[in-house]
């Protein structure tokens, strides 16, 4: 059987339909020839993967928060082509480095929500995520995995992200979150992550991949936060001191 | 507890959110396509102006990331065509200028990566980007380029096999 390397291609790339990837299949098990090629579009993909991921991992530049929240009406400089952006970047003088706490308060807009914080009844919908215990709700799986691994605003492992380190007035360290299906903030007790504030989305919302829209807290979780949070968010170096004492306020 | 029914959400509101929530792969898209870090985030800035005041034609029936994509790549093909109106050079490669004799074999591959990234025709380097670093459809690579998707196909193989080549 022979398939033009087109065809191998959209098959590496995931684009054939189920009987031509049987087809496909059953020819690389006798066709090592065919394994090979398709191994070679798969490694070149993930060649490229490892020479360009490490950028969302870099600090976000102020810059692009404050281009993302700044009005289209305020903009009267010309935006045409890059010389203008390179001299207003010139002109702005921003020495910080990642998200900051006012830019996320800035950023969250409407969304419909209701926190339900502390020991109310509450059953959350992706029970793989979080688990009811005597002492409240506590995050679990990969929810608890990324609270005590993720450091750095910009970055995202699977589907949870994690934004905000903070503390609260007991010097607890707490961490907002943001999955496929729910947002709020956690915070480090008897090494657990106790859910202190989450919501799910209202039925009746437009669903899909961006029905929580990523990283954006809901207002509501943004004035739990604020409610809880004693000082400053944590920068990226902090996080990375309070991960390596296991996020242990002692 | 505040509630804002989702109705009254305005679509600048949801551009905005789309854009905050797409904006580190952004920055990926940017790098990969300009081959200049700096180049990059001005080119991200200009696509999210761009995106805010157009912000109406989103449909929101589409995927964001194909449109943001699209309105990158048309903003970096203006600046190209702007540049060469200019009679200016594109901005060197960064690629390799901060790297001595000691880079690991793992390093020195992803710089010849870049390397290879950055030698493609723009076109190629586009597809290239889109469906292998970003991860789109043919389908949505195809609208986010406003091509038919046998014309993104075949730019997708002809980049590949220069790659391919280039790092064999």
């Amino acid at each position: 059987m022979q398939f033009s390397d087109e065809t191998l291609m959209a098959y590496a790339d995931g684009e054939l339909d189920a009987d031509l990837r049987r087809e496909i299949e059953a020819a690389m098990a006798l066709d090592p020839a065919i394994a090979e090629r398709i191994g070679r579009h798969r490694q070149l993909r993930a060649d490229l993967g490892a020479a360009f991921g490490p950028v969302l991992d870099e600090p976000m530049p102020a810059r692009l928060l404050d281009a993302a929240a700044a009005s289209p009406a305020s903009k009267h400089a010309s935006v045409t082509d890059l010389n203008a952006a390179r001299s207003a970047k010139q002109r702005a003088v921003s020495p910080r480095k990642g998200w900051s706490w006012r830019e996320w308060g800035a950023i969250a807009a409407s969304m419909v929500i209701g926190v339900l914080a502390g020991r109310t009844a509450l059953q959350p919908a992706r029970s793989d995520l979080f688990a009811t215990s005597a002492a409240g709700i506590v995050a679990r799986g990969e929810l608890s995995a990324a609270l005590t691994d993720q450091v750095g605003g910009t970055m995202q492992r699977g589907n949870v992200h994690i934004g905000l380190t903070f503390r609260d007035r007991e010097g607890q360290y707490c961490r907002t979150f943001v999955t496929t299906s729910a947002a709020g903030f956690a915070c480090r007790e008897d090494n657990t992550w106790k859910v202190r504030a989450l919501n799910e989305p209202v039925p009746g919302q437009p669903s899909g991949e961006y029905r929580m829209a990523g990283t954006v807290l809901p207002p509501a979780v943004l004035t739990a936060v604020e409610d809880t949070m004693t000082g400053e968010a944590l920068d990226q170096e902090q996080e990375q001191a309070a991960r390596a004492r296991d996020w242990n306020n002692k | 507890m505040s509630e804002t029914p989702a109705s009254t959400t305005s679509s600048l509101q949801q551009v905005r959110q789309h854009i905050v929530a797409l904006l580190p792969r952004l920055r990926r898209f940017g790098r990969a396509i300009t081959r200049n870090a700096s180049d990059a985030d001005d080119l991200v800035q200009i696509a999210i102006e761009r995106a805010l005041l157009r912000h109406e034609q989103w449909r929101p029936e589409a995927p964001f990331h194909s449109w943001m994509f699209g309105i990158m790549r048309n903003a970096w093909i203006d600046e190209a065509r702007a540049r060469s109106r200019r009679g200016q050079v594109l901005a060197p490669e960064e690629a390799g200028l901060d790297v001595g004799d000691n880079a690991s074999e793992a390093q020195q591959r992803l710089l010849s990566v870049q390397k290879a990234m950055a030698s493609l025709p723009d076109e190629q380097r586009l597809a290239v980007a889109l469906v292998l670093i970003e991860g789109l459809s043919y389908k949505e690579a195809a609208e986010a380029l406003d091509v038919p998707i046998g014309t993104l196909t075949s730019r997708l193989a002809r980049g590949r096999e220069a790659l391919q080549k280039q790092l064999e």
